[in-house]
């Protein structure tokens, strides 16, 4: 049996190499332990967040850890589809605005997002409004996270949050805009609930919103 | 005013090109990196023999960047 | 005013400023880049003007007739759509119904070439073109450096015209940049050379020294002999790929290369402007040992007021932001001119934050009023 502790802690230190060979070490043991490695996945991706907040990683260490989760969950998958109990978790919407191809920014959020305990339906870039709209209905989500980079993409998000109101869906969802061009006036333009410029908010700001709603 | 018009210069250019023989012009370009900017330089007939593979070297790395 | 004394009298402001004298006026610069083609009363589909160089001629004129801008970081003269389009397209994609453009990160470089591109630059670079550009004919290679010869002709002819019918210095003439920025932008890309980062540490020392060796420090040295005195700045360094790193991959990645190419334009006695994207707050040691009067500092997310604070030794281009300038009022965006002039005082440019692009990034009447403020306004 692998230490789960030093599993979360090599998550934390964006040791790869560490990380593959004691997740492969699960599998090789029959899998039974998938969900206890992804959990502890899970805790480094918490400590890779803490240490963004705390200046020593940045943005390219971001990218770096949405790319081990998703080679962790890759290796535990068999593990993962046949354990039981995995409980439920509270789906949002996440996607790059209309006239915004831009996903490094969304990929590395919705990375922080599952490993924080949402199901992310990830619904791609250049997302019109009434596509975000009829997937929250659709799927009964409450909670809608926008990205984008160019300054453009503003007026696409204050599309998308005209567009929900005009579902009459505004008062029963919640959403939050990030990006390079995103601000507290941005916040205000747009009519969204929150803005964030770092995955960590975002994080923070939906968990705060599903416990309230739950 | 007068305003920017290559227009005339570049047609011209092309229609130098054209003179090439259509098999060269329908060759696809030699994976070989000396062979291939050889080939490419041998098109370039509209431009001063001494320039012809500083453009092709100078377009290759534009495009890379674009 | 002669053309020729607005070009000398212009030149002076902009000298001055980064010398951080004290001058009779406040230099605009003017960060315009495509907005100018949706501001133009031509009106022209932005694919199209992209596309003809006389129209972008006309619409670069009209823009300086308007606003009167002291220097342009962006003449119009970037562009390589027509080119691009004989060869089967790029990776910037014109949306002309959303004016939008939009570029695709994407990854020309295989994970394990970094050794074969530092020891044979062009081979790997001729692999890369023909991987951007499979199967592409000679024929139709031929026509594109035909009609890329426009594109080579425009940018200097467009800066010449610029210098003498509006006694518009060129903002640079020389640009470098670190050997990490090619593959950030455009041989990795950004997710793959972030990844590198981790994955690939010495093989990309290794390349980055030496392409700075035998092709960057190079270039720099030709750049810095050559003569500069009528630009804004001797030369430009863009950052952009420091936007992915964090301390440490700065100090072994970044720093050491960009200090390479600082170091050799100081001891040349030239100056240096440092076009960012994103934040250099966090870098600000890096620079603060610089002389007055050596770097000029175009920043994009960081608060002028608060990178003066921070690299004070630095000459501030910026100041009015793109959120302001499409939002806001036109008496807002004055308020704000006002009061930035005021508080950066001397080694301050007014400018704006943003590569402006998009047609909400400026509304007319916002841009005429900061103008007409900034060609009034004296100490």
């Amino acid at each position: 049996m692998i230490d789960f502790e030093a599993l979360a802690q090599a998550m934390g230190d964006l040791d790869e190499d560490a990380v593959t060979e004691m997740l492969e070490k699960v599998m090789e043991e029959g899998g039974a332990d998938a969900p206890k490695a992804m959990e502890a996945c899970q805790k480094g991706m918490d400590l890779v967040g803490d240490q963004f907040q705390e200046g020593e990683y940045f943005v390219g260490d971001l990218i770096y850890a949405g790319e081990l989760m998703t080679t962790a969950v890759n290796i535990l998958k068999d593990g993962l589809i046949s354990s039981e109990g995995s409980g439920t978790k509270t789906k949002m919407i996440l996607c790059t605005v209309k006239n915004d191809l831009h996903d490094i920014g969304k990929n590395i959020v919705r990375s922080m997002l599952e490993a924080g305990g949402f199901e992310v339906v990830d619904l791609g870039i250049d997302i019109p409004a009434d596509q975000i709209v009829a997937t929250a209905k659709e799927k009964d989500i409450r909670i809608i996270a926008l990205s984008g980079v160019l300054t453009l993409a503003i007026d696409s998000m204050k599309d998308t949050v005209e567009a929900f109101r005009e579902a009459g869906l505004r008062d029963k969802v919640k959403i939050i805009i990030g990006g390079a061009p995103v601000s507290e006036e941005a916040k205000e333009l747009t009519g969204a609930d929150e803005w964030a410029h770092d995955p960590q908010k975002t994080v923070r700001v939906c968990n705060e919103w599903a416990q309230a709603m739950a | 005013m007068a305003f920017f018009d290559m227009k005339e210069q570049v047609d011209g250019y092309i229609r130098e090109i054209k003179t090439h023989p259509s098999d060269e012009l329908d060759k696809v370009i030699d994976t070989d990196p000396q062979k291939g900017l050889q080939q490419m330089a041998d098109l370039l007939t509209f431009l001063p023999e001494e320039q012809r593979k500083g453009a092709v070297v100078g377009f290759v790395m534009s495009m890379l960047c674009d | 005013m002669e053309k020729n004394e607005r070009f000398d009298e212009r030149l002076k402001v902009l000298h001055d400023t980064i010398q951080h004298k004290h001058t009779s006026r406040i230099a605009h610069f003017s960060n315009f880049f495509t907005w100018k083609i949706l501001d133009s009363d031509l009106k022209p589909k932005l694919s199209e003007a992209l596309s003809d160089y006389g129209m972008l001629d006309r619409i670069q004129c009209e823009f300086q007739e308007r606003y009167d801008f002291d220097v342009h970081y962006d003449p119009l003269g970037r562009n390589l759509l027509k080119p691009a389009a004989l060869l089967g397209g790029n990776h910037h994609l014109v949306d002309d119904e959303q004016e939008s453009i939009n570029f695709f990160d994407h990854t020309l470089l295989q994970d394990d070439e970094y050794p074969a591109y530092k020891t044979d630059r062009w081979g790997t670079s001729w692999k890369m073109f023909l991987r951007k550009y499979p199967d592409l004919k000679q024929g139709l290679m031929a026509e594109a450096i035909a009609v890329n010869t426009e594109n080579n002709a425009y940018l200097p002819y467009i800066k010449a015209k610029l210098a003498k019918e509006y006694g518009c210095p060129t903002c640079y003439n020389c640009l470098a940049q670190v050997p990490h920025e090619r593959f950030h932008k455009y041989y990795r890309g950004i997710k793959a050379a972030s990844l590198d980062l981790r994955r690939r540490k010495s093989e990309l020392i290794d390349a980055y020294d030496a392409i700075m060796e035998d092709e960057v420090m190079p270039g720099v040295h030709k750049a810095l002999a050559t003569d500069t005195s009528e630009c804004m700045v001797d030369l430009m360094v863009p950052l952009l790929a420091h936007t992915m790193m964090n301390m440490k991959q700065w100090e072994t990645f970044y720093w050491p290369y960009l200090k390479q190419i600082l170091d050799a334009a100081l001891a040349a006695n030239k100056t240096v402007m440092i076009y960012l994207e994103n934040s250099l707050i966090r870098f600000k040691e890096y620079f603060q040992d610089y002389p007055k009067g050596f770097l000029v500092l175009v920043p994009e997310l960081d608060d002028v007021a608060e990178l003066r604070e921070a690299v004070p030794n630095a000459c501030i281009v910026g100041g009015i932001t793109a959120q302001l300038l499409g939002r806001g009022t036109p008496e807002e965006c004055v308020d704000r001119a006002k009061k930035v002039i005021d508080q950066m005082g001397d080694g301050f440019m007014l400018g704006q934050n943003k590569m402006m692009s998009f047609r909400n990034d400026c509304k007319r009447e916002n841009l005429l009023a900061v103008c007409e403020y900034v060609q009034n306004f004296r100490w």
